[in-house]
């Protein structure tokens, strides 16, 4: 039984005012012991994007990197450290092969200059998981691009985080406070 | 005083004089000779002629015969004296001339005045009192000759010449108070009171008359006063049956030569009671023997030709009908009982048939064997005929032998072109026919009228109505050097052809296609490649009611209608030398506007944009323009203020195509002709010859379905492609295959060339192709230009697939029995077509052929005020749907989100949300279309292309405030950042 999705919007968030974080935790159980691959990445809509970039901290694998790597666009550092993707192309992409377990971490954080007022479009971060065929998404919430969670950053530096199970957010602001009251702290396995 | 008192003597006397205008029962002026002695005239004498039609003798002394100018008031007397026997003339002789060569006969009165030669009046006055007014009364009678003449009876008498005099009708007896009606002009023909004594003219001995064989004899007679009764003198006998009419008729049938030959006495009685007799010889003699060679159904045989061709035959039969040149002949029933054989010929007289070839007659005749082929038509199959030395009658007045009932299986549509072979020449009938070919006709182009010929084509009843089907026509020779596997087209055997104007005395059907026609009897003839019926005088066939024409269906206000219309050689009133034009007279032309009106507006609903063919050229184009707009206000609807375009071609018969476009809806951008120049190598004489006669126009233009919805670019092209004409000539028809097919090719080609540059440009190519939706073997017009050219085995002149994306012909969207616009000889067929290119087909709604012309008689050409058989094509209307959608970029706000990529869709997916930012709710559904996208980008998620531009559609409306988010998938190979400009509208594309 598929549960039904779960948004959540990070009304009055704006990056600009302050780097926004979000802790996402994956419960990878049901494909735990298969190899695969992990994506993130962060790329402006159509036409004019004000600049803005993420990082992924604290990228707690709970399974193993293999180290075969694909990087498109303006992406810097390696897993299992530190990430910077900025949204300076069209498409700016952190992909490397990675064998599961029970469950995955990382800490994503929004960050950027003030909005310019003439730009049309904003910019998305997703975090997908692939099978070892490179093709074929994993665990998706959303059919149309595959990933488990979407991070949209409007043209007003808003940020809309959202996704259902299986995986679970929580948003890291000024003194870590939450925003929305149907954010939960849930880790559990994804029903088929 | 005195003047009262004779008259009163002489209406004592005569007991017969009336006033003017009561009109003479005496004696009237029987005729006036005003030319006599001038130029070109025979006799030397003016003369006054008259008449005594009263049964009693009139005594003219102390009359006169007056004589005034047409406008004169004065007269000139001539006196009258003796007296007119009943039934006899009085003849005047008035002034002599110096030409002239023949004196009057010896006059009963003479006089000196000189009478004009064309126009005057002439009194009979029972008085010698000079008249003194323009128009006296009281007078025995009066005549008022040529227009000039200031008074008459009724009207005047007509104009005369030297060498023309005003007779009185009936020999002198007629009179209605009418000179015009009474009297008619002719050559002089002076009589006097000695003149015409009553004798019988016919000479004796008779003709012959022939044993069993109807004798019919009319004596003549000379001299009567009257109308002559005949009879058989007292004591005198007739032979046999025979029996004398009063009007002078012998008729009867001798039964053998004894007691021949016959004498007896004939008499003739005059009105005036005057009686004269003659005696006559008749002699009988044994009718003709005929010694047959080989009977009709030998010579016939059972093939399709006679085994007896060049061979001198004599047979007999039965002259079952008369055609002008020549008769049928039927063995009498039952005939020779065979039925592979026909029992019925044709014989050939070149001129008028014999009068022994009379209907009913039974005849020997001996003459020569031949299989008659139509020099114009040498593939056609043949008819046995005779061409006779000579016709003998054998007996008169013989049973016809009974009609053959055609069947629906002997004539099915599978069956063979020489299935009614076994009835050739024989009386056939039709119970009950479906007209399939409307009734032909002769037509005078100058005058926009015709005549009808009494030819139409049908099939019996129940036989589904034959259409043009694919391949060469049989019996038609395939070109040297054809590829292995063209089709053939089996030439319909399951029509038939009936003439009702191919006996004398028939009655002449004007039937329009569908209408049904029972009782048809005749003889079996065949021409045109088809069995034909020459119907019988009698009994009539009786003819169902006519149809009416069938219009197009009315557009909807968000449609655009696109018609195409071969308007047949419309010519204007003037002569252009440069050309081989017809030159109407004004009536003509002001009748082919007022049709061509009413089919525009009443039958085609007033389309958007017409394709005009067979148009002369830009004046008229306007003239017709001028008369649909004045119409329409005159008819209280709109004026679509159409206007004209033409461009002069090639054409030697001066006839061009052209546009009329609605201006009140389409907006042009402009109109091109293209290929004015072209050439193509003659195959004959190895040259280049101009390709396009009529050469393409292409219209470009916008319409939209209101003020402030988006246009919808169109561009429309109007063809009239080589006719058929020609097309299997042994010797030219190389030629004009070679010819169509590169006119073909080159619309194709000009086609193709804007849609490989512009793949959004909406093309509606239509007109007059003269080319069926198939191969008809020579080659394939429509097919090359659709894109979907025959395989090179099946067809004389393949061409190579030039056009991709495939148009799409309009005329298979319909019902096959609405796919033709034309009849040729029965064959319904689509020479015209409406093609459309892929990108506007998604707008294509609907297709419609009028029907006004091509299931309509000729006859109907003459009746201005119906538009039926304006053309000989049937107009086609096309529909389509314009954009309802309006821009509205300016009532919202537009935010695109970033855009994640799916590696396994390999498509950069996010979403466009759009906000009410105005007052008013934004109508569903909205459309958000991706104008100037980067090039390498594509929108994968596109519902369609609006103006070239991609575009998704959200079914929601928006009120003010209110957003939605509009989800965009991109195929985006190269990685590149994507531009483009949104643009928004409300409605459909």
């Amino acid at each position: 039984m598929r549960k039904s999705l779960l948004l959540l919007f990070c009304c009055g968030m704006a990056i600009v005012a302050s780097p926004v974080s979000v802790q996402v935790n994956v419960n990878t159980s049901s494909i735990s012991g298969t190899t695969g691959n992990v994506d993130f990445q962060y790329n402006p809509g159509p036409g004019v994007t004000d600049p803005s970039f993420i990082t992924i901290d604290f990228f707690t694998p709970g399974g193993q990197l293999n180290g075969v790597r694909q990087i498109n666009g303006a992406v810097t550092g390696l897993l299992p450290g530190n990430l910077r993707i900025d949204n300076t192309t069209a498409f700016n992409d952190y992909f490397e092969g990675f064998t599961f377990t029970n469950s995955l971490s990382f800490l994503v954080t929004f960050d950027g200059p003030a909005p310019s007022g003439v730009a049309t479009t904003g910019s998305s971060f997703l975090f997908s998981l692939y099978a070892a065929d490179q093709v074929t998404p994993l665990l998706a919430n959303f059919p149309d691009t595959g990933a488990i969670v979407v991070g949209d950053v409007g043209v007003d530096g808003a940020l809309t985080f959202s996704t259902p199970e299986p995986a679970s957010i929580a948003l890291i602001g000024l003194g870590l406070i939450l925003i929305g009251a149907k954010v939960r702290n849930r880790s559990y396995g994804r029903k088929a | 005083m005195l003047i009262r008192i004779v008259s009163a003597l002489l209406f004592l006397l005569s007991a017969a004089s009336s006033v003017f205008g009561g009109g003479s029962t005496s004696v009237v002026i029987s005729q006036v000779y005003g030319g006599g002695g001038n130029s070109g005239a025979t006799f030397k004498n003016d003369f006054i002629e008259l008449y005594n039609l009263s049964a009693s003798p009139v005594n003219v002394t102390g009359w006169s015969v007056q004589y005034g100018a047409a406008t004169g008031t004065t007269w000139q007397v001539t006196t009258l004296t003796g007296t007119i026997q009943p039934g006899k003339f009085y003849l005047v002789q008035e002034a002599v001339g110096a030409g002239g060569t023949t004196n009057l006969p010896s006059p009963d009165a003479t006089g000196t005045i000189a009478m004009s030669a064309t126009a005057g009046k002439v009194a009979l006055v029972s008085s010698t009192t000079a008249l003194t007014v323009a128009c006296p009364t009281g007078l025995v009678d009066l005549v008022g000759y040529g227009p000039t003449a200031n008074c008459f009876e009724g009207a005047a008498a007509p104009v005369l010449t030297n060498t023309t005099a005003d007779i009185r009708k009936g020999g002198g007896s007629t009179d209605t108070d009418s000179n015009s009606a009474d009297f008619t002009a002719g050559a002089p023909n002076p009589r006097n009171t000695s003149c015409c004594a009553l004798s019988i003219s016919t000479i004796s001995p008779l003709p012959n008359a022939i044993v069993n064989t109807l004798y019919s004899q009319t004596f003549a007679v000379s001299g009567a006063s009257g109308t002559p009764t005949w009879a058989l003198a007292s004591g005198s006998t007739l032979p046999f049956d025979f029996a004398i009419s009063s009007a002078g008729v012998l008729t009867g049938t001798p039964t053998s030569t004894v007691g021949s030959p016959f004498i007896f006495t004939i008499q003739v009685t005059d009105a005036t009671t005057t009686t004269v007799s003659a005696l006559f010889q008749l002699s009988v003699t044994a009718a003709a023997t005929c010694t047959v060679t080989h009977t009709i159904s030998q010579i016939q045989g059972s093939g399709d030709t006679s085994p007896f061709v060049g061979s001198s035959e004599t047979t007999s039969g039965i002259v079952t009908a008369r055609k002008s040149n020549g008769f049928f002949l039927q063995m009498p029933d039952p005939g020779d009982s065979n039925p592979l054989t026909s029992d019925g010929v044709f014989v050939f007289t070149s001129t008028a048939p014999p009068a022994a070839a009379a209907v009913g007659n039974s005849v020997c005749v001996t003459g020569n064997i031949s299989e008659f082929i139509p020099s114009s038509d040498l593939p056609s199959p043949s008819v046995t005929e005779i061409a006779p030395t000579s016709v003998t009658v054998l007996a008169a007045n013989q049973t016809l032998p009974a009609a053959v009932i055609l069947t629906a299986l002997e004539m099915a549509p599978n069956s063979a072109i020489n299935n009614l072979e076994k009835y050739e020449g024989m009386r056939v009938q039709v119970n009950s026919l479906v007209v399939i070919g409307p009734t032909q006709g002769t037509v005078s182009e100058a005058n926009a009228t015709s005549a009808s010929n009494g030819v139409f084509y049908g099939v019996i009843q129940g036989i589904a109505r034959p259409f043009r089907e694919p391949g060469i026509q049989i019996p038609d020779p395939l070109p040297a050097g054809s590829p292995a596997n063209i089709p053939r087209f089996d030439s319909n055997p399951e029509r038939l052809r009936v003439d009702t104007k191919g006996q004398p005395g028939s009655t002449v059907l004007d039937v329009t296609a569908g209408t049904t026609i029972t009782g048809l009897v005749g003889p079996l003839d065949f021409g045109f490649r088809t069995y034909t019926i020459l119907t019988d005088p009698s009994p009539v066939p009786t003819a169902g009611p006519n149809v009416s024409f069938t219009a197009v269906p009315v557009p909807l206000a968000g449609e655009l209608t696109v018609a195409s219309f071969n308007m047949e050689r419309f010519f204007d009133t003037v002569a252009d030398p440069a050309v081989s034009d017809v030159v109407l007279t004004p009536a003509a032309f002001s009748n082919r506007l007022t049709k061509m009106s009413l089919a525009i507006r009443n039958v085609l609903n007033t389309p958007d944009i017409i394709g005009v063919e067979e148009m002369e050229n830009l004046s008229t184009l306007q003239a017709l323009a001028a008369k649909v707009n004045g119409d329409a206000v005159a008819a209280l609807a709109p004026s679509p203020n159409y206007s004209a375009f033409l461009f002069e071609g090639n054409d030697i018969g001066g006839i061009d195509v052209g546009f009329l476009v609605k201006s009140t809806k389409v907006n042009v951008v402009d109109v091109t002709q293209y290929g004015l120049n072209t050439t193509y190598t003659d195959p004959g004489t190895g040259l280049p010859a101009v390709l396009n006669d009529r050469p393409p126009l292409v219209l470009r233009a916008t319409a939209a379905s209101g003020a402030n919805a988006v246009p919808l670019p169109v561009t429309v092209i109007v063809n009239h492609l080589r006719s058929l004409s020609g097309v299997a000539d042994p010797v030219d028809g190389n030629r004009v295959r070679t010819k169509r097919r590169a006119q073909a090719e080159f619309l194709a080609n000009l086609i193709q060339a804007r849609q490989a540059a512009s793949p959004s440009e909406n093309i509606i190519s239509l007109g007059d192709y003269n080319a069926f939706a198939f191969n008809d073997g020579y080659g394939d017009s429509i097919g090359t230009i659709i894109g979907l050219p025959t395989p090179a085995d099946q067809v004389v002149l393949a061409s190579a697939d030039l056009v991709n994306p495939n148009l799409t012909d309009l005329t298979d969207t319909l019902a096959a029995d609405q796919r033709y616009s034309f009849n040729f000889d029965g064959d319904a067929q689509e020479l015209d077509h409406v093609l459309v290119n892929s990108a506007i087909l998604p707008r294509f709604t609907r297709f419609a052929i009028a029907r006004l012309n091509s299931d309509f008689p000729e006859s109907f050409r003459n009746d201005a005020n119906r538009p039926e058989r304006i053309s000989d094509h049937d107009p086609a209307v096309a529909y389509f749907s314009l954009p309802t959608a309006s821009d509205v970029t300016g009532q919202v706000k537009v935010v695109q989100s970033g855009l994640g990529y799916n590696r396994g869709t390999r498509l950069f997916v996010g979403t466009i949300t759009i906000t009410n930012t105005g007052s008013q709710t934004i109508a569903s559904p909205i459309q958000v279309v991706l104008t100037s996208l980067t090039s390498g980008v594509t929108l994968a998620n596109a519902a369609g292309s609006f103006g070239g531009s991609p575009f998704v559609t959200s079914n929601t409306s928006l009120a003010p405030g209110q957003s939605v988010a509009v989800p965009v998938q991109y195929s985006n190979p190269g990685n590149v950042i994507i531009n483009q400009v949104v643009k928004i509208y409300s409605g459909v594309f």
